[in-house]
């Protein structure tokens, strides 16, 4: 029996209300720590407004820049990912995909460490890297990305004909990069968790697009996970 | 694509560099001795206009003491002119200054006479000498390295 017109309307809006719901949050939350990098920058100038023609300064500046050019990346992938064609409906691998992206922002709620002019240079070329690597993931990806793991299209060219986590791979040596800025031992921590679930969320992610994708296992056996040739 | 980001990273850090101090607060204060000697105090910015003023009133507070004759300028400005930044850098600057041993507070001393500049200069290090090791300031002759 055909569904009457109303009942068509309001799956659809159910529908895009739940996507809007589930982008615009983690969106919120990553523009609320990019205002709060903001705020940092301001106040390390503010104490150094001299710095114009001081090399060591343009790269402590630059690896908290290139922190913001990381989370606009972040907020700007959420924003533009396509709804899922197959998603898990049990809690678990959500829990899991949510605690491995949140854990990156609970690294900048550490005490940032001195400015240090060799840690900030290594952390500026990890997150332009990382940053680089993420533009390059996601123009290969299109539209395809997700937080949870869910199925959207099987994508296998450019740098996923060799790696099947690029994305992954660019956020991990970020927030590498990231971490060098705060030199911890509450930043290892929060790394070694961020790492622990980010291999948890390969896994659930891996399951579903081997689910939905019959060549998934082909592909598989032709490509790294992360590292080409180590892992 | 590398050099992109590389480009894009560079160019905002310049303009941070150059646009982010214009939405500081710079304390500022100018004080006008009857002898003709003119003394800037400059100190980094903050970020809240409300500490801004809170500093400003301290170092009046405490030169007023010294000089009741003193004309005060003060002011908390948006942003420094490149001569400011100059004078809070490490760079040598054309005129007697001062500066705190571990603080970036900087003091610089200007009169027609550049021998009355230099004496007010070596007067505040001496006064400063009894003040906690941070507040100390070290005279430094006009082009200098500091």
């Amino acid at each position: 029996m055909p569904k009457a017109g109303a009942d068509v309307l309001r799956e659809r809006l159910e529908g895009a209300g739940y996507d809007v719901l589930m982008r615009l949050p983690i969106v919120l939350f990553t523009l609320f720590f990019f205002y709060r990098e903001v705020f940092a920058l301001r106040a390390l100038i503010a104490s150094r407004p001299y710095f114009g023609d001081e090399w060591h300064f343009f790269i402590t500046v630059a690896a908290r820049i290139s922190t913001m050019i990381f989370l606009v990346l972040l907020a700007a992938l959420h924003l533009l990912r396509r709804r899922p064609v197959r998603k898990y409906t049990t809690w678990r691998p959500k829990i899991t995909a949510l605690t491995g992206l949140l854990i990156i922002y609970a690294l900048m709620l550490v005490p940032r460490a001195e400015a240090d002019a060799r840690w900030d240079a290594l952390s500026a070329i990890l997150l332009l890297a990382g940053n680089t690597l993420c533009i390059l993931a996601v123009l290969d990806l299109a539209r395809s990305l997700s937080i949870m793991p869910e199925a959207r299209t099987l994508v296998t060219t450019g740098l996923y004909a060799r790696i099947r986590h690029p994305l992954y791979l660019a956020e991990d040596i970020a927030l590498l990069g990231i971490a060098l800025q705060f030199r911890s031992w509450q930043a290892a921590v929060v790394l070694a968790v961020h790492f622990y679930f980010q291999i948890r969320r390969m896994d659930w992610e891996e399951g579903i697009l081997t689910a939905v994708f019959p060549e998934y296992a082909e592909y598989q056996r032709r490509s790294s996970r992360l590292v080409p040739g180590l892992y | 694509m590398p050099l992109l980001v590389v480009a894009t990273t560079a160019g905002l850090t310049a303009a941070a560099i150059e646009f982010l101090p214009r939405t500081l607060y710079f304390p500022v204060v100018v004080f006008f001795a009857p002898s003709g000697v003119e003394t800037t105090f400059l100190q980094p910015g903050q970020t809240m206009e409300h500490d801004c003023e809170h500093m400003l009133g301290e170092v009046t507070k405490s030169l007023r003491a010294v000089c009741r004759a003193c004309k005060v300028l003060q002011r908390c400005a948006h942003g420094l002119s490149a001569a400011q930044r100059r004078a809070l850098s490490h760079e040598p600057i054309p005129r007697p200054s001062a500066r705190a041993a571990n603080a970036p507070l900087t003091v610089v001393f200007a009169a027609t006479d550049p021998g009355l500049a230099m004496n007010a200069c070596r007067q505040a290090e001496q006064m400063s000498a009894s003040q906690p090791a941070e507040l100390r300031l070290r005279c430094f002759t006009a082009g200098a390295p500091r």
